[in-house]
């Protein structure tokens, strides 16, 4: 039985933008790391993974040593770059209040007529925003759905299968070359230097996972070598999941199918998740040395945070055959945080 | 005054972000066990700093660095950001520390960060902020300044 879930909250502030990348996955160097786990990738194999080991602290601009092959994190055609602030109007000059004069008058008000029957207002046709084509990614970058596939798993360095390091690949490179005017090859060191800090990726896992529409979606109890997030969850990167693609593509509700236990409720349905990538600040991760992941500030136009998806992809609610959606979802206090009621 | 103890780490060139974000990291540190202690006998110290009063203080341009743990800022008023940010951290490590969480966990989630504001003399000007898993958080915000 399918329950239909909306929204009953929640802290979803922010906004800014990069929206407009769009580039194909085409890496080829697929360098393990010694120290990071597999990730989830068969029906019942373990979930996404990364390290909580000690890590060597990084801070300030960091470099690769030298011979490490330099990865390919498949620069976006375009650099996107975040949107300006969204002002208080708009982008629209501010009405302009004549200035008074000396005419003592009071202000005519116009009389009132007998055909004040407005007719009804009809509500806008729905309009994507950004639009499905600007929002799926098949390589993972911020403020965009990735769609995940077989193999893929959250940690370690692969530049085929982790998302994490692909993510801090892209979102570092932009940052390096938008807020950094660093030229490509730069950018494209200091980026690899960024990824391959194991703390940076175990806090891309903990934002991916505490996205409130990603928990709600698909959070399950972490198996051995997931890393669960604040909320006791993780996401397992199984294919247990519903046509959530195709479904937000046409404007419909999608709907949750994994249980807790990280099986699918409808064995009928045996897709990966589709992953939102939340959108980060690059001016803060470019000035702290590659090191901080923040999403404040980051909001889509109507003030929600970019740590869940654009407002109308929101708005479709989420269905559930699990029995799973209930609650709050994402982590406490984050921005991304959402109570399904 | 009651008794104070003062650490002096003495360097022969400027300390860069991450060595200053260290010390401020072993500061939210001590901070943190000084509320937690606290709480363990009864007493509940303002955590939030802007209601209890503390104003912010820049940091003039210079070749120094003072900072002070939560009870000495608490009791005059006024700090510099890094103290600031180093009380604001501590004492959200406690909270989560209160809740069951790790000790390393709540290091990793509450933060120090230091972001460039200006230069001075040729080196950056640092600004203290608590990173709170992704949320960047200025404690100095709101606070009247000094």
């Amino acid at each position: 039985m399918k329950k239909r879930r909306n929204w009953g909250l929640l802290g979803l502030l922010g906004l800014g933008g990069l929206l407009a990348m769009m580039g194909a996955a085409d890496s080829d160097d697929d360098d393990e790391s010694g120290t990071d786990g597999p990730g989830g990738t068969a029906p019942d194999g373990p979930g996404g993974t990364e390290p909580t080991g000690p890590d060597e602290p990084t801070a300030g601009l960091v470099w690769p040593p030298p011979g490490t092959p330099t990865p390919k994190p498949n620069p976006p055609t375009t650099t996107g770059g975040q949107k300006p602030p969204t002002t208080t109007w708009g982008g629209i000059d501010p009405p302009r209040v004549p200035p008074p004069t000396d005419d003592d008058d009071p202000p005519r008000v116009p009389p009132p007529t007998d055909d004040d029957d407005d007719p009804p207002r009809v509500p806008p046709p729905s309009v994507q925003e950004p639009p499905w084509t600007e929002l799926v990614d098949p390589y993972p970058r911020g403020a965009t759905f990735y769609p995940v596939v077989r193999d893929d798993r959250f940690g370690g360095t692969s530049s085929n299968h982790s998302i994490a390091y692909r993510y801090l690949l892209s979102e570092a490179f932009l940052s390096a070359r938008e807020i950094g005017k660093l030229d490509e090859d730069e950018a494209l060191t200091w980026a690899s230097a960024v990824a391959k800090q194991d703390k940076v990726r175990l806090a891309v896992i903990d934002l991916v996972q505490c996205s409130g529409w990603n928990d709600a979606m698909y959070g399950a109890n972490p198996v051995t070598q997931s890393h669960a997030s604040d909320h006791g969850r993780s996401i397992l990167l199984r294919p247990v999941h519903g046509p959530t693609a195709s479904l937000l593509e046409n404007e419909e509700t999608p709907f949750r199918n994994v249980t807790l236990g990280g099986n699918p409720a409808d064995g009928d349905y045996r897709g990966y998740e589709l992953l939102w990538m939340p959108g980060i600040d690059r001016t803060t991760l470019w000035e702290s040395g590659g090191t901080v992941l923040s999403t404040s500030g980051v909001l889509w136009p109507d003030g929600t945070s970019m740590e869940n998806p654009p407002p109308w992809v929101m708005a479709l609610g989420m269905d559930d055959t699990s029995g799973a959606l209930e609650g709050d979802f994402g982590c406490l206090g984050s921005d991304g945080e959402l109570e399904v009621s | 005054m009651s008794r104070m103890y003062q650490v002096i780490l003495q360097l022969s060139e400027l300390p860069g972000q991450g060595l200053l974000e260290g010390v401020l990291d072993v500061l939210a540190e001590h901070n943190c066990r000084w509320y937690l202690g606290q709480w363990a006998t009864y007493r509940d110290p303002p955590g939030d700093l802007l209601r209890a009063g503390v104003r912010w203080r820049p940091d003039a341009p210079g070749m120094e660095a003072f900072f002070q743990d939560a009870p000495i800022v608490l009791r005059r008023r006024w700090a510099s950001c890094g103290p600031i940010a180093a009380i604001s951290v501590g004492h959200a490590r406690a909270l989560e520390r209160l809740r069951g969480m790790s000790a390393p966990r709540s290091r990793e989630l509450h933060r120090v960060v230091l972001l460039p504001r200006g230069r001075v003399r040729g080196g950056l000007q640092w600004h203290a902020f608590h990173l709170a898993n992704h949320q960047l958080v200025d404690p100095t915000r709101h606070m009247r300044r000094i």
